[in-house]
């Protein structure tokens, strides 16, 4: 099957086939839109890399997820909670709001001496780490660090990361969302489009929702990141977390903060989108930070990392080995012989 | 009881030269290991003749090397694979059935590691230096970050077939020896065997860290052909015209055999202890404890 999507951010073609009807903004025929690409999921023209960074293929057992390197479907989630539930947080946020750079952040963060004494025990999605890694590094432009744009998946898919957080461990689960998902509700909210219904998957599957604000963004006259349609995209969210996932937590992540201090003239907007956020998400907002655009601050670690992390594992119960009556209550039946096999690993 | 022992590293880390000073060492009658069955592999005399050993070309099995030490039976499954082969493991989660057996058995790891390798460019880190990444070419550098991946996927691997819980500290010996510790000295590098380590493997020193007890995890820096490895030829290769740094070289190697390997700790890096047996004996007395 071929896909198409149009770079242009208020264009409504994402991701869609060519039926002959494509809507173009342009006006233009979809075949002459200079903004259009093809994303062909099912054609072996992606590089080895690219393949790799791809979820696994759909007969795996639990021993290939379990040991995979490549991204988890959510429906796979299941084998890393046969004892434990363990915890999923979603990145979200207008295109360009720092999601992919924070994933990386997180990755650094680990590996470094952190107040919240997190460090990196190990991950069943290494290649996937590694080629948004190398994605991250090697992206279009010549600003370093400035990662590719994340490109939209029909299914959702997450990156690993086994943390261990003052001698406990903790398995964290972490979704990279488009943020050209959020900027289609943004100009249309059809609850019947493909973003709309993307965005409520992973607001459904998550347990805490990274909610990423570009500061730097509110003052620009540019239409899709004003003060205004960040407003509305904080009021189209707030309807899918309360129609799908209303006993969601939310992180509210203030990212490019840094860039607030060369902007005082325009504090007033950044205030007013923040005030406004908070009023939105008080029910279910767990914590504020704010992130450092690394870009500009190279060399800086990244500040309040280690807290959104911390932040994702408090909802999760602690990896703990059990008594074995424990554990039968807790093992569904349909997992008892995966876990049975697997007791010793977990 | 047999308490086997299992080497591993890459091409080209020195495994082979390694393994032939601590079977000279082992032979000389002061020795605390004894050797009750050695390899042929390893008495080869090439090293008591001032030749250092040429890359390891082929892999055998089923060879056994038995030590005692302390009255504790030893047994080192011989790593002379090809370093290759591990790199293979590492990236792949097919192993062999004869890798799955060696595995299971291991009660203990000597992993051997080249100090030479270049420090790794951090991809995961927010830049300083980092101008050159305005180029969007890929360099050598990118495949540094999948190394280290590949290291931690292997002793994944390694836990879910040993059945040894993730998310436990590890309590498997490990002894890590950082090889051509010499070149360290020579450069006169400020640096432990265990920051550099770190700072050529950043992720994989984390991961190693965190997931291991303490008690069961030892890093060290070691030279086993000393100073002179530099100067020193595979004998095949030997010149037929030798610079008088190699003639010298060869003749002091030779000369004072015994005292020439050496192993530096983390607390006193640049202090040499001429005993190579040193990890292997951390080692020994860590396995069955």
């Amino acid at each position: 099957m071929m896909l198409y999507t149009c770079d242009y951010s208020g264009c409504a073609v994402k991701n869609c086939e060519d039926n002959g009807l494509l809507p173009c903004l342009e006006g233009n025929t979809f075949q002459d839109c200079e903004h259009i690409k093809v994303v062909n999921i099912e054609s072996n023209s992606e590089t080895d890399d690219e393949q790799n960074y791809e979820y696994e293929e759909d007969d795996t057992d639990f021993k290939s997820i379990i040991s995979s390197r490549n991204l988890i479907k959510f429906e796979n989630i299941k084998f890393f909670g046969l004892e434990n539930e363990p915890s999923i947080a979603t990145l979200i946020g207008l295109p360009n709001s720092g999601k992919t750079s924070l994933l990386t952040s997180m990755l650094y963060m680990l590996r470094m001496d952190n107040e919240q004494n997190l460090n990196f025990m190990g991950s069943s999605t290494l290649n996937a780490w590694s080629n948004l890694i190398s994605l991250t590094l090697y992206a279009y432009g010549n600003t370093p660090r400035h990662p590719e744009r994340t490109i939209d998946k029909p299914n959702t898919q997450y990156l690993h990361l086994l943390i261990n957080k003052d001698d406990k461990p903790y398995d964290l689960l972490l979704g990279d969302t488009a943020g050209e998902i959020f900027s289609g509700i943004v100009e249309n909210n059809d609850i019947e489009s493909q973003e709309y219904e993307r965005i409520k998957k992973w607001v459904s599957e998550t347990k805490t929702l990274l909610i990423c604000l570009d500061s730097s963004d509110y003052y620009t006259e540019d239409i899709w990141i004003s003060k205004e349609n960040h407003m509305i995209f904080i009021d189209r969210l707030a309807e899918i977390i309360a129609d799908f996932n209303p006993e969601v937590s939310i992180v509210f992540i203030q990212t490019k903060y840094d860039k607030v201090d060369e902007n005082h003239e325009n504090f007033q907007y950044h205030q007013e989108v923040n005030d406004y956020f908070i009023e939105k998400f008080s029910r279910n907002l767990i914590g504020i930070a704010k992130t450092i655009s690394i870009t500009a601050k190279q060399g800086v670690p990244p500040e309040d990392i280690d807290k959104i992390l911390s932040l994702c594992l408090i909802n999760t119960p602690l990896l703990e080995v059990h008594s074995q009556e424990d554990m039968d209550k807790n093992i569904l039946n349909e997992v008892t012989s995966i876990h049975q096999h697997l007791k010793e690993w977990i | 009881m047999i308490n086997n022992l299992l080497i591993i590293g890459e091409p080209a880390t020195g495994k082979s030269n390694f393994l032939r000073m601590l079977a000279y060492n082992w032979s000389l009658k002061s020795s605390p290991v004894i050797q009750t069955k050695t390899p042929s592999k390893l008495l080869s005399q090439d090293v008591l003749q001032g030749y250092i050993i040429d890359r390891t070309q082929e892999a055998y099995k089923n060879v056994q090397w038995r030590l005692r030490y302390q009255g504790k039976e030893i047994e080192i499954e011989l790593p002379e694979y090809n370093g290759e082969e591990f790199l293979e493991l590492a990236q792949t989660n097919e192993w062999k059935q004869e890798w799955l057996e060696r595995i299971q058995e291991c009660k203990g790891i000597i992993l051997v590691i080249s100090s030479d390798k270049d420090n790794v460019y951090d991809l995961a880190r927010p830049a300083e230096s980092q101008v050159e990444t305005k180029n969007n070419e890929k360099s050598e550098d990118d495949k540094s970050l999948n190394h280290d991946l590949d290291y931690i996927a292997f002793f994944q691997q390694l836990f879910y077939i040993k059945k040894i819980s993730r998310k436990s500290k590890k309590k498997l010996p490990l002894v890590i020896v950082m090889n051509f510790w010499d070149k360290i000295l020579k450069e006169k590098l400020e640096i432990s065997p265990e920051q550099k380590l770190k700072s050529a493997m950043p992720w994989f020193y984390e991961f190693i860290n965190t997931n291991w007890h303490k008690d069961f995890l030892n890093i060290y820096g070691i030279s086993p052909l000393g100073d002179h490895a530099e100067q020193l030829f595979v004998k095949s290769k030997y010149p037929k015209n030798p610079t008088k740094k190699a003639l010298e070289a060869k003749e002091r190697f030779v000369k004072d055999l015994k005292s020439q390997s050496w192993v530096v700790t983390n607390d006193k890096p640049k202090e040499k202890i001429e005993n190579l047996s040193l990890p292997i004996t951390w080692l020994f007395e860590k396995v069955g404890s």
